[in-house]
């Protein structure tokens, strides 16, 4: 029987004992492993943002150049607009033509026009009838006709052998002169 | 526990393994965090750069569009200015005006134009036309066509009137509107060509409503022309009228200057101006 007089703390230890100082160093190792692990794998995406970043600021030059050249193009296009509208003001409204003609192709019966007039979107017809009858005949088929007839001088000629007169025509309510 | 105590526990593995803590506390709190606060940074910078790709490959995803939008644009203003004259473009647009009016068989008595007017308000510089003209039924198909071919010439004034047996008059005044000479005065104005297919507007009213001045016939009927007297010859009867202090013989058909004889009675002649009948008694 052998016996161990060494007092308990100084005794060497089992193999089988667990030594806690080395497994703290080593857990303490892993973890220092890892962080620098951790470090380099953040480093790694930093140099690959700042590649990326890089890239970027090569290219972004290049896309603002084509996006200037599409701004410059809509500040173009809005000159151009300006440019058409502006010539489209110049053209005139047709029609007062057709508004002279439509004031004569309704005169029926004994009525004639003397002269018509076409100014200031209004046709003014002077001319004379047979009678006063035959006038207003005129005047009703005008205003059927969906025409605005303003009568601003009418009267018997010659003891009455003819009547004398002056319309005022507007168009069709809604009627606006345009190009066709 | 005192520091003796403590010394006496401190073995090189209890250091190394506090140094080896250390170490990796001041990795994380030194290099790592850094890192990572930069990675973060740098993807935000990162997600900022592509919204503004995105918002630029958009913008420039546009210009096919545009370009396209100027063509159109171009060619459109192209179109509308060749149809617009510039001042130094007068002599044409007269000389235009003149050799419609020969297609429409129009006389044109008087053109002419007064000089280049502008004023604040305005969209450009004005002339202003006036034309007399004398024609047939084809004096307002002209007008019309010079409207229609000259797109700018603003009529003003427009007035008709029986000029003769046959003709009318027309008094015409209007503003033609001239080109600035700015930007697309690389345009030069097209003389318009008339439009075969397209054909000339045609006037709807028959030219027999316009009638004479009533002055004339006022004055006819007022005693300017007297029937003198009808004689029967051979079944067809002759008037004797005199007129303007000539007298001349007339049957029925004949003509009394712009005035037909259509029909001669015992006591009585008629005249027609265009649909405007006339009746002269004997004695009148």
């Amino acid at each position: 029987m052998r016996i161990n007089l060494l007092p308990p703390d100084e005794r060497p230890l089992k193999a089988s004992a667990i030594r806690w100082e080395f497994v703290v160093g080593a857990v303490g190792l892993c973890l220092l492993a890892l962080t620098i692990g951790l470090y380099f794998s953040e480093q790694a995406k930093v140099k690959h943002l700042d590649f990326q970043l890089d890239q970027w600021e090569k290219y972004q030059p290049v896309l603002q150049r084509q996006a200037q050249v599409v701004n410059d193009l809509r500040v173009e296009l809005r000159n151009l607009e300006g440019q058409k509208s502006k010539l489209e003001g110049l053209m005139a409204p047709l029609g007062q033509v057709q508004q002279i003609d439509e004031a004569l192709a309704l005169i029926k019966g004994e009525v004639w026009a003397e002269t018509a007039t076409w100014t200031g979107n209004r046709v003014r017809l002077s001319g004379y009838a047979a009678n006063m009858t035959e006038l207003t005949s005129f005047v009703n088929i005008l205003e059927a006709a969906g025409l605005k007839v303003n009568i601003t001088a009418a009267r018997p000629e010659d003891a009455g052998s003819f009547t004398t007169f002056t319309l005022e025509i507007e168009g069709r309510a809604g009627d606006e002169l345009g190009r066709s | 526990m005192s520091w003796e105590d403590l010394k006496e526990k401190l073995s090189l593995g209890i250091i190394i393994c506090i140094a080896l803590y250390l170490l990796a506390g001041v990795v994380v709190v030194g290099f790592f965090f850094p890192a990572r606060d930069q990675v973060a940074k740098l993807q935000s910078e990162l997600d900022q750069a592509k919204v503004q790709e995105t918002m630029l490959n958009t913008t420039i995803a546009q210009l096919p569009n545009l370009e396209a939008q100027k063509g159109q644009l171009t060619g459109s203003i192209q179109v509308v200015a060749e149809q617009i004259p510039t001042q130094y473009d007068l002599p044409q647009v007269l000389e235009f005006l003149r050799a419609t009016a020969l297609r429409f068989d129009v006389d044109v008595e008087k053109l002419s134009h007064e000089p280049v007017s502008r004023d604040g308000n305005s969209q450009g510089p004005w002339v202003t036309v006036t034309m007399l003209l004398l024609g047939d039924e084809g004096l307002l198909s002209y007008i019309y066509e010079v409207q229609r071919l000259l797109p700018s010439f603003h009529v003003e004034g427009l007035t008709i009137a029986r000029a003769g047996r046959t003709q009318f008059g027309a008094e015409l005044e209007g503003k033609l509107y001239l080109r600035d000479l700015g930007q697309d005065l690389f345009y030069a104005w097209q003389v318009p060509a008339p439009d075969d297919e397209l054909g000339p507007w045609v006037p709807a009213f028959s030219r027999d409503v316009v009638g004479w001045p009533a002055a004339v016939i006022q004055a006819m009927a007022n005693g300017s022309v007297q029937l003198v007297g009808v004689v029967e010859r051979e079944g067809q009867r002759i008037a004797l009228v005199a007129a303007d202090g000539q007298r001349q013989w007339l049957s029925q058909g004949d003509w009394l200057g712009d005035a037909q004889v259509v029909q001669v009675e015992p006591k009585a002649v008629t005249l027609a101006l265009g649909t405007t009948k006339l009746k002269l008694q004997m004695g009148e």
